[in-house]
């Protein structure tokens, strides 16, 4: 039960979203938009977010894009995340889709919801920041379409009243070798304590991590470790390790060691699988 | 083997239909007319004082009727020891405990209300662990202690934070080590848990004009409900009546006195109308009580031809801020303190200490499951050290026939045959292929033995009734005082009935709303005992009802009522069958053709009563307070990853002495759905409490149950020694499943990894930090 | 484009039934579904999205109704367990012990129910990856996965 009250729209034109929400905002609303809304019911409940609007985008035809577009595969951020498993049109995506909740709740919840949510996991972006995908947002002052990894740091940095209307990657990443290894604290329904997704194209590797620190990253520091092949494996992943951009994260689900350990350990799978080396 | 018509077959349900319709009701399904809600304020802090409640806002709220705080009840009440206020009073004593209560129109004003009210609060220091509770120096938790009123059966220690302590001093313990070849000393620990029903506690209350208390409960315990409200209130006990429906879900923590007293008061504040809490699955957590936690220290020797001798045995129970049924829970264990084994000395300190945590009630198993931890990690421990194989040991020291328990009570032949049960789970596990299997070098397979056994902790008066009533087409209606927790009793009591009238079981007509003004009285649908004590008393009821039947019959009959049997819907002479009558010309009273009618209808009555059972001595345990022992034997077999720690239990076997199987399949369901809760209770759960003693993992994202995929494969055997005082020979089975759990799964954890695993829940992180630990 | 700025006439089709109800914006379909259509076989175990004793099916699929808004799914066919009868899966329920309380029940199965429509043979893993979703503190699964296979026997032999 949600103790308060909100009004609801279903804009569906872009247009009809922006003037929403600048109508909304100008009344002092403060609306937000509204993806699976799994994320704001629950915290709405909680009474951990207020909001005296909110605009669901799902009712957009673009943001249920799920196609190739000239080379291109777009997928639009009111899809849930069932519907892009089921495509499978980019088996790394789906695959690190898969684990996230569980299978009822990702017939609701959606790729721009699990990208833009609070929760601190926000494990779709993974494969989009390693296959160096774009972001298509749209705002009061426009629409832009950006490389995911410069508007990407920890969180999407959108501007005030923006929103995420699709992703796209290239198409040709859909051959390129992958590495994908979650780990839980125990039951698998459950967030992430580490999770690394690995792409390796033109035979270097990018990686990028949720889980194993407050926020979900890519570094490109410790890519440069990885990909050093001068150094012994061993070598290679602990210095990696140390270039992290945020400390390990220690919290109920696990300590910090242990995220530690399972992240050397995966990231040893990762250069088995990925380049055959036995570490 | 009996020649029983529908003792012994699995017959479907009575309620199969309402639950796979989404017919059947709970509590929370209903909504009378004018029907108010309420919701709680609960406090942010494990300890301190309330320095304010400011109401003033909330109450201008849109459908406020009516706040309450602690100051309006400054009462205290309880099961066994009165020390809780109904809504906390001028103190908190856990995170989550209910401060202010909200009444209102709706839910959702309720609800919305609730931010509104701001409370002030000066922090206490908190204890945060049984241990520091009991520190010379420690602060008190109940300050008021002396004052609190307790039964007899429970010893408060005053100024110490002890709620209980119940003492075995069985042989002579000291002589005992002095025989002991081989000792181990070991100290086991869980955190304070949840029964996690999935149907949240819900009650509605009214008061109608004349007086009379409604109240609808999802309770266990209708009857305790009923006669706690009267003590507390002084509320002559004839003006309560409790009504519980079929509930989702019970385990234990929806036995005693849960929402009922608040609710109680809340109706009584706004003019008795109805009234509905519904716990959300937060407070349900933590508001709510729980599962109990603990901390043991066991010494335990034995001889070297591996004959144990002596058990030094300190259990030490966190009840958390409120003695509840801990109090009793600490006293169960006590009384079983020993686990299914044979030992002539025996010390056993039994505690329920209070902390700042969450507070306990009974949970499946009451004190069982968790000293059976204790005892059966001990057991390996000590197997090891010795050089025995785990399973021989166990053979060699199980409980039978003609040993005396702690209590020196002599085990009779009521016993059962726990030897034959272990060899069986040997059987089903393979344990002969060995304990310890590498299948990779990383990977283990490795199998854990726990040993279990129960009696019921109740009142020495426990009882049971059936009142047995007749339709014109001579089908039975069968009332009692048992509550349909999800076990499936009624089905069980309908298939006893109908045995023993030899009629199909649909003849049989189950009154599945137990309401306390109508039903016989029933103590509570707890310790197993549903099935033992109404099943006796429905075959008492039944006899009552055929001799009626006999003689009515035997009028127009013109025989003697003792010539007569009754049996597939008629009344007939033994030797000349044929000549006979309809059940259905009799059950309302004979009528003559002419229309004289003659005895009038049948009422079956019968009743139960625990037979011989008396309290213990205080300083030794000796007295006989058990009804019943059901025992058996468990095992577990995990597959361990050796590099991070994780497993997956791959079996869970049980072989349990359950005497005559009522309806096996309802039998093996209890067993398969107890064994999933122990290891669920073993693998996952407990609360996470930060440094404020605040718990973390209030909600079901955090606190994780045994889901779908994660369950192992089952196997479930039964030895039937029948119980010579139980219906058809049947004894309790409901909660015995989940005893031997935790110490069967971190026996085999512990020999996965050759490193003792002594403290719940085996998380992999805990596993690999013992496995790491090693390594230094 | 749809807007409800407070308290709002919504029309839900439900179980094949057109059914008009009077709702917050704010409310969830679950509390919709129990409170002011009587449609109590969804049970709030958590409202919080991991129980999975709210499920109903919206346009075939399992979806949690806690984690629903009424007012999104105006346009959508909904199915809760009332529109359930005499299924394979409601018998094998009956005769494979897949409930004991009965609370977690309709949840558990309205999404085998849609599992098996979708997938009639799925396998272990695709049936645990479904089930997952939904918990039962009393039958510690065994009969729930007997249940399943039961069924997929009868779909077979429809
Ligand atoms: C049971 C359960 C388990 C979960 N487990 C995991 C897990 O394992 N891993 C994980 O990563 N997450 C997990 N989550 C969290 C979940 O990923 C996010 O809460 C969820 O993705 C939100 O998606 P939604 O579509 O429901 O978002 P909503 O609730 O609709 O929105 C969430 C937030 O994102 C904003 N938003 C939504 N769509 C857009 C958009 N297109 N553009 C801009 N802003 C937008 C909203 O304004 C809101 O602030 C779990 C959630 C649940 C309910
Ligand atoms: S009530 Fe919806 S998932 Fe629990
Ligand atoms: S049958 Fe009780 S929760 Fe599943």
């Amino acid at each position: 039960m949600i103790p308060f009250d909100f009004q609801y729209y279903r804009p569906t034109t872009i247009q009809e979203v922006i003037n929403t929400f600048n109508d909304l905002d100008s009344q002092g609303l403060s609306p937000i938009y509204y993806g699976g809304g799994t994320e704001i019911i629950t915290m709405a409940r909680k009474e951990s977010l207020s909001t005296k609007a909110v605009i669901d985008i799902k009712a957009l035809p673009e943001t249920k894009v799920l196609e190739e577009v000239k080379g291109e595969l777009v997928f639009g951020a009111g899809l849930s995340l069932s519907e892009i498993i089921e495509s499978n049109l980019f088996t790394l995506f789906s695959k690190v889709l898969r684990p996230i909740a569980d299978h009822t709740v990702r017939n609701k919840l959606t790729l721009g919801g699990n990208i833009c949510g609070r929760l601190p996991y926000r494990e779709a972006i993974l494969p989009l920041l390693v296959a160096d995908g774009k972001v298509v947002l749209v705002g009061p002052e426009g629409r832009r379409e950006v490389d995911i990894n410069t508007v990407f740091d920890k969180r999407l940095l959108l501007k005030k009243g923006e929103f995420l209307l699709q992703v796209k990657v290239n198409k040709s990443v859909i051959s390129s070798p992958y590495f994908n290894r979650r780990k839980e604290k125990q039951t698998l329904v459950d967030y992430p304590i580490t999770n690394i997704v690995a792409l390796k194209e033109g035979g270097k590797i990018k990686m990028a991590f949720s889980g194993v620190a407050p926020l979900p990253f890519r570094s490109i520091e410790m890519e440069s470790f990885i990909n050093n092949k001068e150094l012994s494996s061993e070598e290679r992943i602990t210095k990696a390790i140390e270039l992290m951009p945020l400390p390990f994260k220690k919290d109920h689900l696990a300590s910090d060691d242990y995220r530690r350990a399972l992240l050397e350990k995966s990231m040893k799978e990762m250069l088995a699988n990925l380049e055959g080396v036995i570490v | 083997m009996n020649d029983y018509n529908v003792i012994g077959v699995s017959t479907t349900r009575l309620d199969a239909k309402e639950k796979t319709t989404g017919k059947q009701i709970y509590i929370n399904d209903n909504n009378p007319p004018g029907l108010l809600h309420a919701a709680l304020k609960t406090s942010t802090h494990s300890h301190a004082l309330i320095k304010s409640i400011d109401i003033s806002l909330a109450k201008k709220s849109s459908g406020v009727q009516a706040i309450l705080t602690g100051e309006d009840f400054p009462v205290t009440l309880g099961l066994y020891m009165g020390d809780k206020p109904p809504l906390a009073y001028k103190k908190v004593r856990y995170y989550g405990e209910p401060v202010a209560a909200i009444i209102a129109n709706s839910e959702q004003e309720a609800k919305a209300a609730l931010s509104l009210i701001k409370v002030e609060y000066e922090e206490l220091p908190i204890i945060s662990s049984v241990r520091n509770a009991l520190k010379e120096d420690a602060p008190l938790i109940h300050p008021d202690m002396s004052k609190y009123k307790h039964i007899d059966a429970i010893h408060p220690e005053i100024g110490k934070n002890i709620a209980n302590r119940t003492k075995i001093r069985k042989g002579n313990i000291k002589e005992g080590f002095e025989k002991a070849d081989v000792i181990i000393e070991a100290s086991f620990s869980f955190p304070p848990s949840d029964h996690v029903a999935m149907e949240t506690r819900a009650t509605i209350t009214k008061i109608n004009p004349r007086g009379d208390i409604v109240i609808k409960s999802a309770t266990q315990a209708p009857f305790i409900v009923k006669s706690l409200l009267g003590y507390n209130f002084d509320i002559p006990i004839g003006k309560i009546n409790v009504e519980s429906s079929p509930i989702g879900g019970g385990f234990g923590g929806k036995a005693g006195l849960q929402l009922e007293a608040l609710v109680y008061l809340l109706s009584r504040a706004v003019g008795g109308r109805p009234v509905k809490l519904v716990n959300t699955r937060e407070q349900d957590l933590i508001s709510s009580p729980g599962h109990i936690g603990m901390e043991a220290d066991v010494r335990l020797g034995c001889t070297k031809e591996g004959n144990l001798v002596a058990a030094e045995l300190t259990y030490l129970f966190d009840c958390g801020a409120y003695a509840d049924y801990a109090v009793n829970i600490s006293r169960a264990a006590a009384i079983s303190s020993t686990g299914p084994y044979r030992i002539p000395n025996v010390s056993c300190d039994s505690l329920c200490v209070y902390t700042n945590h969450p507070f306990a009630t009974a949970f499946r198993g009451f004190g069982h499951i968790e000293l059976a931890f204790a005892i059966e990690r001990s057991i390996d421990l000590l197997s090891e050290k010795l050089g025995m194989d785990s399973m021989e040991f166990r053979l060699k020291n199980a409980i039978v026939e003609g040993d005396t328990a702690p209590t020196l009570n002599v085990m009779d032949a009521n016993t059962g045959d726990l030897p034959e049960c272990i060899r069986r789970v040997g059987t089903m596990i393979n344990w002969e292929e060995g304990s310890k299997i590498e299948v990779s070098p990383n990977k283990v397979r490795a199998k854990g033995m726990g040993l279990l056994w129960k009696s019921p902790a109740m009142p020495t008066n426990t009882d049971a009734g059936v009142i047995l009533t007749f339709n014109e087409d001579a089908s039975i209606n069968l009332q009692t005082g048992i509550v349909e927790i999800g076990q499936g009793t009624f089905t069980a009591l309908a298939q006893i009935v109908a045995e023993k009238f030899k009629i199909p079981v649909d003849k049989v007509h189950v009154v599945e709303d137990t309401n306390t003004k109508t039903a016989p009285h029933d103590w509570a649908t707890a310790a197993s005992r549903s099935l033992m004590m109404a099943g006796r008393a429905a075959i008492e009821a039944s006899d009552d009802a055929i001799a009626q039947l006999k003689r009515t019959a035997s009028i127009p009959l013109h025989c003697s009522p003792e010539d007569l049997e009754v049996g597939y819907g008629r009344i007939f002479l033994k030797d000349e069958p044929k000549i006979g009558i309809d059940m259905e010309k009799v059950v309302m009273g004979y009528v003559y053709p002419n229309g004289n009618a003659i005895e009038g209808q049948v009422i079956g009555r019968g009743r139960y009563i625990s037979r011989r059972l008396s309290g213990i001595n205080p300083e030794t345990g000796e007295g006989q307070p058990e009804l019943e022992w059901t025992l058996g034997a468990q095992a577990i077999e995990v597959e361990v990853d050796l590099s991070d720690g994780s497993y997956n239990v791959l079996q869970a076997v049980c072989c349990m002495d359950v005497g005559t199987l009522i309806n096996p399949k309802l039998a093996h369901e209890q067993i398969v759905g107890g064994l999933a809760m122990g290891l669920s209770f073993a693998r996952n759960e407990g609360f996470l409490f930060n440094n404020r003693e605040q718990v973390i993992n209030d909600d079901l994202r955090s606190y994780k149950i045994l889901r779908y995929g994660e369950h192992p494969k089952y196997q479930v055997e039964f030895l039937n020694t029948p119980q010579g005082d139980g219906p058809f020979g049947a004894r309790g089975l409901g909660e015995q499943g989940v005893i031997g759990m935790p110490g069967a799964l971190s026996n085999a954890l512990s020999r996965a990894i050759g490193k003792p695993l002594n403290a719940l829940p085996l998380t992999p992180e805990s596993i690999w930090k013992t496995i790491k630990e090693e390594d230094k | 484009m749809i807007a409800y700025k407070d308290y709002a006439s919504i029309e839900l089709l439900v179980n094949g039934e057109k059914r008009k109800v009077f709702a917050r914006p704010a409310d969830t379909l679950l509390r919709v579904l129990r409170e002011k259509l009587g449609l109590t076989g969804a049970k709030p175990g958590c409202e919080n999205g991991d129980c999975g004793a709210c499920t109903v099916l919206i346009d075939g699929k399992p979806i949690k109704s806690c984690l629903t808004l009424a007012v999104e799914v105006g346009n959508k066919e909904i199915t809760t367990i009332e529109g359930l009868s005499n299924t394979e899966i409601q018998e094998a329920f009956i005769e494979e012990g897949g409930f004991q309380c009965g609370y977690c029940t309709s949840g558990f199965l309205l999404n085998s129910y849609a599992l098996l429509e979708t997938h009639p043979d799925a396998d272990d893993k695709t049936i645990k990856e479904w089930l997952e979703s939904n918990l039962c503190r009393c039958t510690g699964y065994e009969g729930i996965e007997k249940s399943i296979k039961a069924a997929q026997e009868k779909i077979k032999n429809r």
